[in-house]
């Protein structure tokens, strides 16, 4: 049997390697991303304010767009984080071969999850943040210390997207394939888990346990408490956002074992 | 290599079926350490998958393999720490310059901080591209992605070398480049498995040749050690315009060299559109027949040696692969 030449090995995991690979290409590119992921909610926002008008239309107490400011803020970042990482994940597989690289490395299934996971999250906090500096100014709201809330439950919400955003790209080989299966999950989970519409009072009382199981209305409900003030325990909410994400996480770890290294 | 090394790579009884279609099947293989060994063999026949096997990317359906004493069902992370890959896709990360892709490559091989730099700097005088070193992948000819390559395979000075067809798509020059590595990797004592179906490759870079076909290893040895299994001592290559002779004298002359192989002068006849081989253990005979009898047709008349290229095609028939 041949003997390795013992090397000292870093003490650095390869899955943080891999985030910092994929956060140095994003700081490369981030005003222009910046700029795609703040241009949809500045429009909704300025939209509604030109059609309903302003301070006409409360919702739970809420000025309107007050209101819905916390669901655009998710909406933005989950968006983010579920196709950036599928679609690079689909680029990097069947494209540019750079997955291939990744693969031939003394990497575990889990290292690649998580650095693609992490990443992903972490670009989609940092263009939440740049969402909500917009919201604040143009929805007005005010920024105090709580509204430091917004990243880690951002942070979390992100991950669970991510993961979601990995598992999708590892099954599907195609960019467009991801568009309509990011829309049929994304859209409706957003709308259905009160962006724009109290679900507590709103929504058929049968619908209304379900509805709140859903991590998005989780998220939607816990910047709603951050940002403007709300009911739910924010505790509560990030460990049920948590649960999900660790769920989803073994989903994609188990659809790349079962997918990639047939 | 010597004769009595120890075994870097066992295969044994391999198998990987993908439903019905049985991709690699039973193969039984060693390779020695400081042996540089070439499976050959045609499109889709296994060659491949039986690396994807060994880096523990693909799980065999059966049998087992060792790398470097490690079982790559077991460990395939333990494997790939001992392996350098060079996949037959170029697997450069667009995104990053050539030396944040070593630099990356060696991060996720978990190199400390200041061996990775130094091995950065040699693997780069290595493969002669310091001077592209900044240069993104897609400033980079095929030639130059390829040696970058093998530079991260190199990277972290694995002893054993995998390499998936590693000239394929390269212009001569390029190749040769290639081969210049491969053949000072030899001289430092590396194993090497490579695949390929360029048989030049294969006879000038290895000290054996597994050929491999439909999954199945068919032969196995030296290059001279599969040359004696052909049966022949000789090969006769006649070549011929088949459009300026029309396709009826085209007919007729195919027809007569299937004669000359019922009359024992040859002892296989291998035809493509306006090519003859046959093999023979009759030479003067079969020419003076070919000369006397046929009529004069040919462009080109070639009596030589046996080829590794016709052992390839007596083992693994001349039909193309897809």
């Amino acid at each position: 049997m041949i003997e390795r030449a013992a090397l000292p090995r870093s003490k650095v995991p390869p899955w943080v390697h891999i985030v910092r690979k994929e956060l140095h290409v994003y700081a490369r590119t981030y005003y222009t991303e910046v700029t795609y992921v703040i241009l949809f909610p500045t429009l909704l926002v300025l939209s509604l304010r030109w059609g309903i008008g302003e301070g006409k239309v409360t919702v739970a107490g809420m000025e309107y767009l007050r209101f819905i400011a916390p669901g655009v803020l998710l909406l933005a970042a989950v968006t983010t984080a579920f196709f950036n990482v599928g679609f690079i994940m689909i680029f990097e597989k069947e494209y540019s071969g750079a997955f291939q690289g990744i693969l031939t490395c003394p990497v575990t299934v889990t290292d690649v999850v998580l650095g693609k996971v992490v990443s992903g999250a972490t670009k989609a906090t940092i263009n939440g943040l740049a969402v909500t500096l917009l919201l604040a100014v143009v929805v007005g709201f005010p920024l105090q210390a709580t509204t430091l809330l917004v990243i880690p439950l951002l942070f979390v919400t992100s991950l669970l997207f991510s993961a979601g955003g990995l598992a999708m790209g590892v099954v599907l080989r195609k960019g467009y394939q991801l568009g309509s299966i990011g829309n049929l999950v994304i859209l409706p989970a957003t709308f259905a888990g009160g962006m724009f519409f109290d679900y507590h009072t709103q929504l058929p009382s049968s619908l209304i346990p379900i509805v709140a199981l859903s991590p998005v209305t989780m998220a939607i409900d816990g910047l709603r408490s951050t940002m403007i003030g709300g009911s739910g325990d924010i505790v509560l909410q990030m460990v049920g956002i948590t649960i999900a994400f660790l769920l989803m996480f073994l989903l994609a770890r188990w659809t790349y074992d079962a997918t990639l290294l047939r | 290599m010597e004769p009595s090394a120890p075994v870097a790579i066992a295969l044994e009884g391999l198998r990987k079926c993908y439903g019905d279609l049985v991709a690699v099947d039973d193969l039984r293989l060693e390779v020695n350490e400081g042996e540089i060994l070439a499976l050959l063999g045609p499109n889709g026949a296994g060659k491949s998958t039986t690396l994807r096997m060994l880096t523990g990317l693909t799980r065999p359906s059966a049998g087992s393999a060792t790398v470097a004493g490690i079982d790559v069902c077991v460990d395939a992370v333990g494997v790939r720490r001992h392996l350098g890959i060079v996949p037959q896709e170029n697997t450069l990360d667009r995104e990053l310059t050539v030396r944040q892709n070593l630099e990356f490559h060696g991060q996720l091989h978990r190199l400390p901080t200041a061996y990775r730099r130094r091995r950065i700097e040699e693997v780069l005088d290595f493969i002669d591209l310091r001077h592209r070193q900044h240069a993104f992948p897609s400033e980079l000819s095929g030639g130059m992605k390829r040696r970058v390559t093998l530079a991260k395979a190199l990277l972290h000075e694995p002893p054993i070398l995998f390499l998936d067809e590693p000239t394929t798509g390269l212009d001569p020059q390029s190749r040769r480049k290639v081969w210049d590595r491969i053949m000072q990797l030899r001289r430092k004592g590396l194993t090497v498995l490579l695949t390929t179906h360029h048989l030049d490759e294969a006879e000038l870079l290895c000290d054996r040749i597994g050929i491999i076909d439909a999954g199945r290893l068919v032969a196995l040895g030296t290059p001279a050690q599969l040359r004696a299994r052909l049966p022949a001592s000789g090969v006769l290559e006649l070549t011929w315009d088949a459009v300026a002779i029309g396709p009826a004298a085209a007919a007729r002359l195919e027809a007569d060299l299937r004669r000359l192989v019922g009359e024992g002068l040859a002892t296989e006849l291998d035809l493509r559109g306006g090519r003859a081989r046959l093999q023979t253990e009759r030479k003067g005979e079969l020419l003076r027949a070919v000369v006397t009898q046929l009529p004069d047709h040919f462009s080109g008349i070639d009596l030589r040696q046996p080829r590794l290229e016709d052992v390839y095609l007596h083992l693994t028939g001349s039909e193309t692969r897809d």
